[in-house]
């Protein structure tokens, strides 16, 4: 073997390289600019047209199963404004990594079912066409994210595959969604997978 | 409530946690496209100055090989580890940042706890002779560069997942130790190559390719030193550090010969079999599985 080590001009080049290399793992560590959000790209369990905000593959839903009176109560947890102009399941799906990797249940107080994980949409606007949504537990503490009014819920069964979920009931329904704060109830194991989900919105 | 006040309401929503996460992720894949580039570069320096050959090329392509069972192996075992320390995290009584707060300093100290766990987990690979059986092939090559840094056994990933899940049990939480551990291993990639000679100060602090070529020579005076992953501290502290004087003899003291994927996954193998079965007592054979490879009997 050649017990010299001989280079040429590209070992100054593979020297700048390496240089630039060391910057640009730097400046992607201060500033988080990676390749992207790799586990943020949607399922695509469900398409959403963006131009009429309408839910083209919307699955038929069956019945509702009842009306149920319910208490208000309060939810806390992760929140974002689902714009339906984007691309409405990876903001929802975003949103539950988010809530996932915040572990709101063992960092949170006052949690009042922990078996349960409330989807909230809230705060409908028409311009820009958009609902807040919080996924969260019911709390009794004084700071939650969401409070859902006492009344009268139409339930309905939901699809933990996200082929219906308040949004598409609202479509179907052709419900106004104006002043409503309707919800989901996610039953999760202990492994934090969802297990089941029912739909409940409010009748006016 | 507005929107931005909603947003904050989730006060216990941690960031920095996603953050890590996605960065020690990301980090990897930048780790291999800058890897292509600096393994074209190196091989168009050997093409220039004469060095290219058959016979580096076929080592080249051997090394990357590895990669294949190497990257099923790490998708099913990184996974296992991935829900083992959670479910390690969940039950463990005491954590060091239990309601999930923002403490910058402690991906630091993730990152130096995984390197010191690197130095050690790396100095037991080559002392003892189990775990020397994975960890020889990524020194079997008789050659080194950019391709080098990716020749892995697919047993590895065991023992990376198993050396760090003390900083787990000690309270640190998965994310930050698979940052920290991923981060030390990205940190090999530039390590593996001749392109670069001594770096200067910088030489006393941290792991070089001039350190690393010593750790990948098979001359007596080179065997079984600097160990180091970021930090060559370690090797200073505990008594392993050697400089490079002269250009190494590079891979296993018996020279593997072969650029076969199979033989170079499984070289060590027999030759542990045939020792084992040829013991003439059961403390032999133990010893054969957990003395440093070479060990033979008085």
């Amino acid at each position: 073997m050649n017990k010299h080590i001989t280079s040429s001009p590209i070992a100054f080049l593979y020297g700048v390289v390496v240089i630039l290399s060391f910057f640009f793992f730097v400046y992607i560590f201060t500033t988080g600019d990676l390749i992207g959000y790799a586990y943020d790209y949607p399922e695509d369990d469900h398409k959403w047209n963006k131009e009429s905000a309408q839910l083209t593959e919307a699955q038929p839903h069956s019945p509702p199963s009842g009306v149920r009176k319910m208490d208000a109560f309060q939810v806390i947890g992760v929140s974002a404004r689902i714009h339906f102009s984007g691309d409405v399941a990876q903001e929802i799906n975003a949103l539950w990594k988010r809530f996932y990797r915040a572990n709101v249940r063992n960092n949170t107080d006052h949690i009042a079912d922990p078996q349960h994980v409330y989807a909230v949409y809230h705060q409908y606007k028409d311009n820009p066409f958009s609902v807040m949504l919080t996924l969260g537990y019911r709390t009794t503490a004084d700071n939650a994210s969401v409070r859902v009014q006492a009344g009268d819920y139409q339930q309905w069964s939901g699809d933990i595959e996200g082929k219906s979920s308040v949004l598409t009931v609202w479509d179907e329904q052709h419900i106004n969604p104006q002043s409503h704060t309707d919800f989901e109830i996610w039953t999760l194991d202990d492994w934090m997978s969802p297990r089941s989900m029912d739909i409940y919105i409010r009748v006016q | 409530m507005d929107d931005l006040e909603n947003y904050y309401a989730t006060i216990y929503f941690d960031p920095v946690l996603e953050y890590i996460e996605q960065l020690s992720f990301g980090v990897y894949e930048w780790v291999v496209l800058f890897g292509v580039l600096f393994l074209a570069l190196e091989v168009l320096n050997d093409a220039v100055t004469r060095q290219f050959n058959k016979k580096s090329a076929g080592e080249t392509i051997s090394s990357l090989v590895t990669q294949i069972p190497y990257y099923f192996s790490e998708t099913f075992v990184f996974t296992g580890f991935v829900f083992l320390y959670f479910f390690i995290w969940d039950v463990t009584p005491w954590k060091m940042n239990p309601a999930g707060e923002y403490w910058p300093w402690m991906l630091l100290g993730a990152i130096i706890a995984a390197d010191f766990i690197y130095y050690w987990e790396h100095r037991i690979m080559h002392r003892v002779r189990l775990l020397w059986l994975a960890h020889s092939v990524h020194h079997s090559s008789p050659m080194i560069n950019t391709a080098t840094a990716f020749r892995f056994s697919m047993f590895d990933p065991f023992i990376s997942g198993a050396f760090h899940l003390p900083l787990v049990l000690c309270g640190v939480h998965p994310v930050y130790v698979f940052a920290g551990e991923i981060i030390v291993q990205a940190y090999q990639f530039w390590i593996h190559n001749e392109m670069t000679r001594k770096l200067g100060p910088l030489e006393w602090v941290l792991n070089t390719p001039s350190h690393h070529r010593v750790h990948h020579g098979s001359d007596k005076k080179y065997i079984d030193k600097n160990y180091g992953g970021i930090l060559i501290i370690w090797d200073r502290i505990f008594g392993t550090f050697v400089a490079e004087q002269e250009r190494p003899t590079y891979g296993l003291t018996t020279p593997i010969n072969t650029i076969n994927p199979f033989k170079v996954q499984f070289y060590e193998f027999p030759k542990l079999f045939r020792d084992i079965a040829g013991a003439r007592s059961i403390g032999h054979a133990v010893k054969y599985i957990f003395k440093p490879p070479g060990w033979k009997p008085e």
